[in-house]
């Protein structure tokens, strides 16, 4: 292009004044500190001067992966979020359906029902859920009354009332990804299967449930990410008993402030969902490229 | 058919009910009597919010984080609209880094985060000051910001800016007269997503805000630790109608449908 007059800057001259503050912010705020933690995390915890750089060691990954305490949060992290996962996934597949049959107005309606949990502070649901489900609350009466367990299961400080506030929390996440891919059926090919004499299981079976695979398989990577990340609803529901990566690297700081092995830790778990958070990124340029 | 259809109907029902579920235990929890949390709530006293409203504490952090998420989301909207220009107006290289650095600080763990801002902080910067604090939230606003302003930006014609051009008018005012306007939705659902998410954010404020600026969610947090009782549910019902007011506003101008999905 031919430039108009002689105050025109050159295209490259204005990318960078546009983005001049951004790249600063994240420069600082974001890179910056990340690198510092990952810096740090190769050296020994000092009480006084909280790091000493004099020994370069890699003695606070081989702790996370090896030290009991550290191995549990791991190995915890994994079942829990998978197991809340795949419940999230079940429980929500059948909302994000129906909610593709409805009218606009029931859907704008069912939409900002679903995105309650997201709006609202999640300690806070997290803590109204913890006084439902106490043993003697009302989630435990009425299993206990309709006869299907004989004694209260204890859902603070176990892994089972972790998952549930787990799936709470992001089921808003999974329900609009399942939803989304859902709505993009063309209702033809369901059509089409009635036609052809296939009944509703089939149809589901055979025609929307693999037509779903590219929702399910982003939903629950997100949904995974999240659950692995959260720290909030899994500290209220499950204490420091349950023990779990987002968790220990805020007792960390809050009670052993043990900032190496802590930022050993937070980047351990950070390269975990950066890891999902690539698998998603390809995932989703194969299924752009295949032209779906 | 109908039965399955109705089956399905049922279920999508109770998913709704328990969704709401926690909502409704605060709002009835926070008129009980007693001095802890229970269900169903014992007795009926508004006393827990007169405890509420006349807790300075409470009071003050409400405060700290309306004026946190308002700086910090204007600050979005600042940064958030020149850099969306840039990433949808031109093609350079290392645009597509850029792009996806934006938007990281919202896919990795908030412990993360929080734990190298305040390792950093400590370090370097001047400590735990208020302005460390509304940048802290900056990073995790301006991905909503971004997102939403270069959404509307792709939807403006260009053809319309470079027009205002021919006739004379200078890039800084092709910008306000014509983009802008025509990327208002963008930036207003920008900024309130920002606001929000702000206001809402726990976990770096856990890390880096000071006992001078204690922001609301961390009240709870210290309220959840140290005294659970129905006070920190009588003020969470004030601070949910209004998020519940914000949402269906949002959802009267624009939508919420398509927001939900940015």
């Amino acid at each position: 292009m031919k430039k108009l007059g002689p105050f025109r800057l050159s295209n490259s001259a204005k990318i960078i004044v546009l983005l001049l503050l951004a790249v600063l912010v994240y420069a600082l705020f974001f890179l910056g500190p990340l690198l510092w933690m990952f810096y740090n995390s190769f050296f020994r915890w000092d009480p006084l001067r909280l790091v000493d750089r004099s020994v370069v060691t890699m003695e606070n990954y081989l702790k996370v992966f090896t030290h009991p305490l550290y191995q549990t949060g791991v190995i915890n992290s994994f079942i829990v979020s998978t197991a809340a996962t795949l419940l999230s996934l079940v429980f929500n597949f059948p909302v994000a359906y129906y909610m593709t049959k409805l009218k606009s107005q029931a859907r704008a309606i069912t939409t900002m029902i679903i995105l309650t949990p997201m709006m609202t502070l999640s300690l806070v649901t997290s803590y109204a859920w913890l006084t439902l489900l106490t043993p003697g609350g009302l989630v435990n009466q009425f299993l206990m009354s309709i006869g299907i367990i004989s004694e209260p299961i204890i859902f603070w400080g176990t892994r089972i009332g972790v998952i549930l506030v787990l799936v709470y929390s992001f089921s808003p996440h999974m329900t609009l990804v399942l939803n989304a891919s859902l709505e993009n059926i063309d209702p033809n090919y369901i059509k089409a299967a009635q036609i052809l004499g296939a009944n509703r299981f089939q149809t589901f079976y055979k025609v929307i449930l693999p037509m779903s695979v590219p929702g399910i398989v982003a939903g629950s990577i997100l949904t995974f990410t999240m659950c692995i990340s959260s720290f909030l609803s899994p500290y209220v529901m499950g204490g420091r008993v349950v023990k779990l990566m987002a968790v220990q690297v805020f007792d960390f700081i809050s009670v052993q402030l043990n900032f190496p092995l802590g930022s050993a830790m937070a980047i351990v778990l950070l390269s975990v969902v950066l890891l999902m958070v690539y698998v998603i990124r390809s995932l989703a340029e194969k299924k752009f490229r295949g032209g779906t | 058919m109908k039965i399955k259809l109705d089956l399905l109907k049922w279920y999508s029902l109770i998913r709704f009910v328990v969704t709401l579920l926690p909502l409704i235990i605060i709002f009835l929890s926070a008129f009980s009597e007693a001095s802890f949390l229970s269900f169903p709530p014992k007795g009926f006293s508004l006393k827990w919010f007169v405890v509420a409203l006349t807790d300075k504490s409470i009071l003050r952090s409400i405060q700290t984080s309306l004026l946190l998420a308002a700086v910090a989301s204007m600050l979005s909207l600042l940064i958030g609209t020149l850099a969306s220009y840039a990433l949808v107006r031109y093609r350079f290289p290392g645009r597509n880094i850029i792009d996806s650095f934006i938007t990281a600080p919202l896919t990795l763990p908030m412990v993360g985060l929080g734990l190298g801002l305040l390792f950093f902080f400590s370090s370097f910067l001047g400590g735990l000051s208020f302005i460390n604090l509304v940048f802290g939230h900056v990073i995790i606003t301006l991905p909503y910001v971004v997102r939403n302003i270069s959404i509307s930006l792709a939807a403006v014609d260009k053809s319309l800016e470079q027009s205002a051009m021919i006739l004379g008018a200078g890039p800084i005012t092709t910008f306000y007269k014509v983009t802008l306007p025509l990327i208002k939705p963008g930036l207003i659902s920008g900024t309130l997503m920002a606001f929000i998410a702000s206001f809402n954010n726990t976990t770096i404020s856990l890390f880096v805000a000071s006992p001078e600026n204690l922001t609301f969610p961390v009240k709870i947090f210290y309220f959840i630790e140290f005294f659970p009782d129905p006070r920190m549910f009588a003020i969470s019902s004030f601070v949910i109608i209004a998020s519940l007011a914000i949402m269906l506003a949002l959802d009267r101008i624009f939508g919420l449908y398509k927001i939900a999905l940015r």
